[in-house]
């Protein structure tokens, strides 16, 4: 089943003389629990790609749907079973510890803060970072913090993590494939599906997909190789 | 997009039309040898100096090799003997080779046939490219495409080992050889933009 679709994406910075593209005419489908990668350098338009994927930026031209959902019309992101984006930058004034900031995104749908603390802990305890959660953000090393703000994106029960270079900060080739392979995990155990930006092709390693963008075009298998299985129902004798 | 390419054959369907032009090419060297001839109509010895220049460190440029290439093109009615002048060192013509149309249909099929994902695939890729003329951009870029769905499947299919370090050092290697191919595919299509806008499409 697809989940997120753009169709026709283009998206445009700037008037006149001084405009700039950063996405021209991109097709995209990600299908549920699926795991898609997208390589591409600097200034390729991969982040925007992300931001419009999201619906933090509207499309120039073009289309963006979740479940079906014009995210033109209607955000998805925080939503539970919508999409969420992954980040590492945390607010000071949001909370001391770790369990505050993970589960601060609940705290705004009218959750108690006793169940904040529950989905946190919970978000915690999937990504392996359960230890942390009485600790200052501040004193997380690179590969607590992204385990971390998977756990923040993961509290609101989202269908689909959008990342921006998750590994980018880890200098360690093993915290690395264990970062990949707890996002990989979290695709195949849980069902969520992934989009995610990498800098380097090592980050490609176990994606259902991988694609590349350059200059704001999307090349590769823009959608799932395979159609969905639909089980064929025995009739009843 | 160009997502296409790969998407309208089946793997089975592209194995078998990439394995049928393998076949009538023979060898990468025998189609090596007839773009050459394409290119200029040439003889034995000319050939073996250009084959060497283009294709230095990828197909071995002994003489025995290209003299056999050229046996087998002629036989297969892909090239064929003329007269050629000799540049006025002995002041007679010299037998030399030129394409048939045979040959300049089967090396426009060899260079546009799929390419299989797998070890060999940059090889394939460098050896095609060293083959295309320098103004067929389309093929160009049709082989940066096939070159880069070729890495991507590779680095993505590649297992993540966390086991040991010599494991992670291997495979760091591995993965800085695909990086550094993606990125000379980038930089290989922007030269093709630049070099589009300067001469044209």
């Amino acid at each position: 089943m697809t989940l997120l679709r753009l169709d026709g994406v283009s998206k445009r910075f700037g008037r006149g003389g001084r405009e700039q593209t950063a996405l021209r005419d991109v097709q995209l489908q990600v299908a549920a629990g699926e795991l898609v990668a997208v390589w591409g350098r600097r200034r390729s338009g991969r982040t925007t790609l992300l931001q419009v994927a999201a619906g933090v930026e509207r499309p120039s031209d073009g289309s963006v749907r979740f479940g079906g959902v014009d995210l033109a019309r209607r955000s998805m992101l925080g939503r539970p079973g919508g999409l969420a984006y992954v980040s590492t930058h945390f607010v000071r004034v949001i909370g001391e510890t770790v369990l505050e900031h993970v589960g601060a995104p609940v705290l705004g749908g009218n959750a108690s803060t006793s169940r904040a603390q529950s989905l946190a802990f919970a978000a915690l305890r999937g990504v392996g970072a359960v230890d942390c959660a009485d600790a200052g953000v501040d004193g997380l090393d690179q590969a607590e913090l992204i385990r971390v703000a998977i756990a923040r994106a993961l509290v609101t029960q989202p269908r689909l993590l959008v990342l921006d270079e998750p590994t980018q900060d880890l200098r360690l080739a093993r915290d690395r494939d264990q970062a990949l392979e707890l996002l990989r995990s979290l695709a195949r155990r849980d069902g969520i599906a992934m989009l995610m930006t990498v800098a380097e092709a090592a980050d490609l390693a176990g994606a259902d997909r991988a694609l590349t963008i350059d200059q704001g075009e999307l090349r590769g298998l823009t959608q799932p190789a395979m159609g969905q299985v639909v089980e064929l129902r025995r009739s009843r004798s | 997009m160009n997502a296409g390419v790969y998407q309208r054959r089946s793997v089975g369907d592209e194995d078998a039309v990439s394995q049928e032009v393998v076949r009538e090419m023979r060898s990468a060297v025998n189609a090596g040898v007839l773009s050459l001839v394409i290119e200029q109509p040439s003889y034995g010895g000319e050939i073996g100096r250009r084959f060497e220049e283009r294709y230095d460190g990828l197909l071995s440029s002994r003489p025995q090799h290209i003299y056999k290439a050229l046996d087998e093109l002629r036989g297969q009615g892909l090239v064929e003997p003329i007269e050629l002048d000799d540049g006025g060192r002995l002041g007679q013509p010299v037998r030399g080779y030129r394409a048939t149309g045979a040959g300049a249909r089967a090396y426009r099929r060899w260079l546009r046939s799929p390419i299989q994902v797998g070890s060999r695939a940059r090889h394939e890729v460098m050896v095609r490219l060293a083959s295309t003329r320098p103004d067929d951009r389309h093929t160009a870029a049709f082989l940066l495409d096939a070159y880069e769905h070729a890495v991507l499947t590779l680095a993505r299919n590649h297992p993540v080992r966390s086991d040991n370090v010599i494991d992670r050092l291997i495979d760091e290697e591995r993965r800085t050889l695909a990086d550094a191919q993606l990125r000379w595919i980038a930089r290989a299509r922007d030269e093709l933009r630049t070099d589009s806008v300067e001469h044209g499409p």
